[in-house]
């Protein structure tokens, strides 16, 4: 009886205690900060449509993180700092109007620089940057990610902490908002 | 349309805007871990720090030894360095088992004979006084008025504030009012202890030991203002102080007064 209850004690200890669970040293912060700094200021952005407020929740976020360093579960830390920086945009963003300015890269194919096409091209870009705001909060940034950072949605998801059938849902939203909006506007 | 998103960027200049935003973040963390460590390393430093000078205070005290003798006959300590004290009724040594390891170091008053071990640095602190010795043999009689300390063998230095003089074998001295007089000599190697008597008979002896014997035995300060290396031969009835000093007095055609509080001063005529 006495061997039996030990092996369940010992049993109990191992399932219970989880090996990522530990203090974040100054070195991880770093890595992780590299990692993944830019991918969440973009989210933000797409989330708040504001160059400031993203750089500076997503700074804050990463300071949060360092505060709860001495118990963090370095397996799920990417999308707890989402997350956070998720709760901190929704706190500062309220009553605040999405007005979304993308830069294009440079890199343009030489044989379709027509004056014309650019002109279209830029006023297309305007629409759809006026239409994003369109699309609920959440569908957008997930649609964002993808397109724009080329995040795969099994990444999304677990930054987001949904599942995948969640994400393919929002960014099917968020081309259908897109859709509507475009060909109601041409 | 899909065209236009993937020729997109947010507005931000990147590696500049990273590398920005990376130098302030690490400033606040690294405010903040200051503060954090400051603060509650403080407190526990600070605890630790006050749990132990409490525990230290507490053995030490703890470790005090105080040894009264009661008895009408002297009695011999040993202390932890295997030196002997003898100790005359009424005398009180006192030191501290744990002090002891690094500082050989008595607290003394009453009336004793000190026979030291060689070894480091001894100290007696008497009320008056402070005795450093190094492997010797001397006699002390003190109370809070006064100290007499007479070296038997080896070589003592007496010392009060600035004051100090070095005693060589049968060289003594004498503190009252807080002032070291001149040392004189008594030649002999035992421990002078007052003696219990009515009557007593000196030969040739000091008269600041006479003195000093008076004092014990008729609970009395004399203040003498004769000159030092006087000898006292003769018997004295230690019983009446005007006869007692009267008879001393004599030889030495000096006078003596009785104050109100009954110590005696003597001076020449």
């Amino acid at each position: 009886m006495l061997i039996r209850k030990s092996k369940r004690q010992f049993l109990f200890i191992i399932t219970t205690r989880d090996e990522n669970i530990g203090v974040l040293t100054r070195e991880e912060f770093e890595q992780l900060f590299d990692l993944h700094y830019k991918q969440l200021r973009n989210f933000l952005y797409y989330k708040t449509s504001q160059v400031e407020l993203s750089e500076d929740v997503a700074q804050d976020a990463f300071v949060k993180l360092w505060e709860t360093r001495k118990k963090i579960n370095k397996s799920t830390v990417k999308a707890y700092l989402f997350t956070i920086a998720n709760n901190l945009a929704i706190n500062r963003l309220k009553n605040k109007q999405l007005r979304f300015k993308f830069l294009k890269y440079q890199e343009q194919r030489s044989d379709i620089q027509t004056p014309q096409y650019l002109m279209e091209m830029e006023e297309f870009d305007l629409k759809l940057q006026a239409a994003l705001s369109k699309i609920p909060d959440g569908a957008r940034e997930a649609f964002l990610m993808n397109r724009i950072d080329g995040i795969k949605y099994r990444e999304i998801a677990e930054m987001l902490n949904i599942s995948m059938k969640a994400v393919e849902k929002r960014i099917s939203t968020a081309l259908a908002v897109l859709r509507a909006e475009i060909e109601e506007k041409i | 349309m899909e065209e236009n998103f993937h020729s997109w960027k947010p507005p931000f200049d990147d590696d500049e805007s990273i590398a920005r935003a990376k130098a302030k973040v690490l400033s606040r963390i690294e405010a903040k871990t200051r503060y954090t460590f400051s603060f509650k390393k403080r407190i526990k430093l600070a605890a630790a720090v006050l749990v132990l000078v409490v525990m230290g205070a507490m053995a030490y005290i703890l470790n005090n030894v105080e040894i009264t003798n009661a008895h009408n006959e002297v009695e011999i300590v040993v202390l932890p360095d295997d030196s002997k004290v003898t100790l005359a009724h009424g005398a009180v040594i006192s030191y501290n088992k744990i002090g002891w390891r690094w500082k050989k170091s008595v607290t003394f008053e009453g009336m004793g004979h000190f026979n030291i071990t060689p070894g480091k640095n001894f100290t007696v602190q008497l009320p008056d006084a402070k005795i450093k010795v190094l492997g010797t043999s001397f006699t002390v009689w003190t109370n809070i008025k006064s100290s007499f300390i007479h070296c038997t063998e080896g070589i003592i230095k007496v010392m009060r504030d600035k004051d100090e003089v070095t005693l060589h074998p049968y060289e003594f001295t004498t503190i009252s009012n807080n002032r070291i007089s001149p040392k004189e000599i008594y030649s002999t190697s035992q421990f002078l202890l007052p003696r219990n008597e009515r009557t007593l008979t000196y030969t040739s002896v000091p008269l600041s030991i006479v003195l000093r014997e008076l004092e014990v035995q008729m609970n009395i300060h004399i203040e003498n203002h004769l000159p030092k290396g006087l000898k006292y031969t003769g018997t004295i009835d230690a019983y009446d102080v005007k006869t007692c000093f009267e008879v001393l007095c004599k030889p030495f055609g000096a006078t003596f007064e009785i104050m109100p509080n009954g110590d005696v001063w003597i001076f020449p005529q």
